[in-house]
């Protein structure tokens, strides 16, 4: 794993929405990669854990409200990343996009790491 | 003892931030470990404190029923003043009566998990206590029933005096320590799973309860302590040795347990406790009361 590839200890949710899958796969891919490579772990069943939701594909207004409601089990600082060029409207404000139909690994991991260290920084979501 | 001193065992060692320093030690070494065995990359030893220290910036939940995070203090409150009444360093605490206490703190981390997930209103928390519920139970069974040997073979209700007991009672304390590194709490962690007991719990009150667990495992670490200084294995003087000893078995076993895959089935891990502990606990107990007549 490169230096300054590095997501550190936050927690991940992988959701996936109306899409074709193909970016959730490479979701799983990206963190199961980082798991098995760094020795920890960054991935969580449990929602209200989690420090980063990862949107995968569109989330039409039903799947909406069912994430948004996920939400409120979150504490903040929280973010949400969604991926796929198919995310359609967005489900929460301030929401950060990874465009790709599907994003490569190594992209998803950045944007990861990019935000982990904006957690650092400071609190948001 | 002077207030300052009572304050700083409290609050530092053995108490407070020496006990859960040691827990999360102790954890961050055993995944470290554990890892290795398995020939799988290696999580840094300082996780456990890194998770901690995220956790503890985070928010609240929102709705949240507030008995959840009083359930916690409280647990931490107890497990904190069941630690400061180790005796180590020297000039302790010592009173009749103490080693009740203690071994009864012992019950209340698994009754704070228990009801925080009754009180988080998360339909995923509910269900993971009612599967966890069992394993609680039964692992507190052969540890509390175990830890009856040292009254019975010491003849004291303290936790410092170091008693010169006979070889069958040296026999059923080295099984007594052995219980309690058997029953260390293991299992029963949250690991962030949807139908656990905490899956419903987030930010800086999931903070109280991780800490709960570090500190879980240092008050278990000291009844091992307790029980091999007890059988007089070390001078009066290194007796802290136990302590150390103690640490380094707590640890070996978790490292152990995290090398075997980290998942045990509820069934078999209950049945475990209950089949073959229990009466190990049950066969402690009568040597000790044997030997101590």
């Amino acid at each position: 794993m490169a230096k300054g590839n590095d997501p550190r200890t936050i927690r991940v949710a992988i959701l996936d929405g109306a899409g074709c899958g193909g970016c959730a796969l490479e979701a799983w891919a990206a963190v199961g990669a980082y798991e098995a490579t760094c020795g920890r772990r960054l991935l969580v069943d449990a929602p209200a854990h989690a420090d980063l939701l990862v949107l995968c594909g569109d989330f039409p207004p039903p799947l909406r409200d069912a994430v948004q409601a996920l939400a409120r089990t979150l504490t903040a600082p929280w973010s949400c990343m969604r991926l796929g060029d198919c995310a359609g409207e967005p489900v929460f404000e301030g929401e950060r996009r990874l465009a790709g139909c599907p994003p490569t690994p190594q992209e998803i991991l950045r944007a990861l790491t990019e935000i982990a260290a904006a957690q650092e920084e400071g609190p948001e979501g | 003892m002077k207030l300052p001193e009572a304050m700083l065992r409290l609050l530092l060692f053995p108490g407070g931030l020496g006990a859960l320093a040691l827990g999360l030690l102790a954890r961050g070494v055993a995944a470290f470990w554990g890892a290795r065995a398995r020939g799988r990359p290696a999580p840094a030893i300082w996780e456990p404190f890194a998770d901690l220290w995220r956790l503890a910036r985070k928010g609240v939940p929102e709705a949240m029923h507030p008995a959840v995070a009083w359930a916690a203090l409280l647990a931490i409150a107890g497990l904190v003043w069941a630690a400061s009444l180790l005796p180590w360093p020297e000039g302790h605490l010592d009173a009749e009566g103490n080693w009740i206490a203690y071994v009864a703190l012992l019950a209340a981390p698994a009754l704070a998990r228990l009801m925080a997930a009754g009180f988080s209103g998360n339909l995923d928390a509910a269900w993971g206590a009612r599967l966890q519920a069992p394993l609680e139970v039964s692992r507190l069974l052969p540890l509390l029933w175990g830890s009856a040997t040292l009254p019975l073979a010491t003849r004291q209700l303290e936790l410092a005096s170091q008693a010169a007991v006979r070889p069958l009672g040296a026999v059923a304390l080295l099984l007594a320590a052995v219980l309690f590194l058997a029953t260390l709490p293991w299992p029963l962690w949250d690991r962030d799973r949807r139908q656990a007991p905490l899956a419903g719990i987030g930010g800086r009150w999931l903070a109280l309860y991780r800490a709960l667990e570090a500190l879980e495992l240092a008050v278990q670490a000291g009844l091992v302590a307790v029980a091999l200084r007890a059988i007089y294995l070390f001078p009066e003087r290194y007796s802290w040795i136990a302590l150390a000893s103690a640490w380094i078995a707590c640890t070996a076993v978790l490292a152990a347990f995290e090398a075997s895959g980290q998942e045990f089935p509820t069934e078999l891990t209950v049945r475990c406790y209950t089949r073959w502990l229990a009466p190990l606990a049950f066969l402690a107990t009568l040597l000790a009361a044997w030997a101590g007549r």
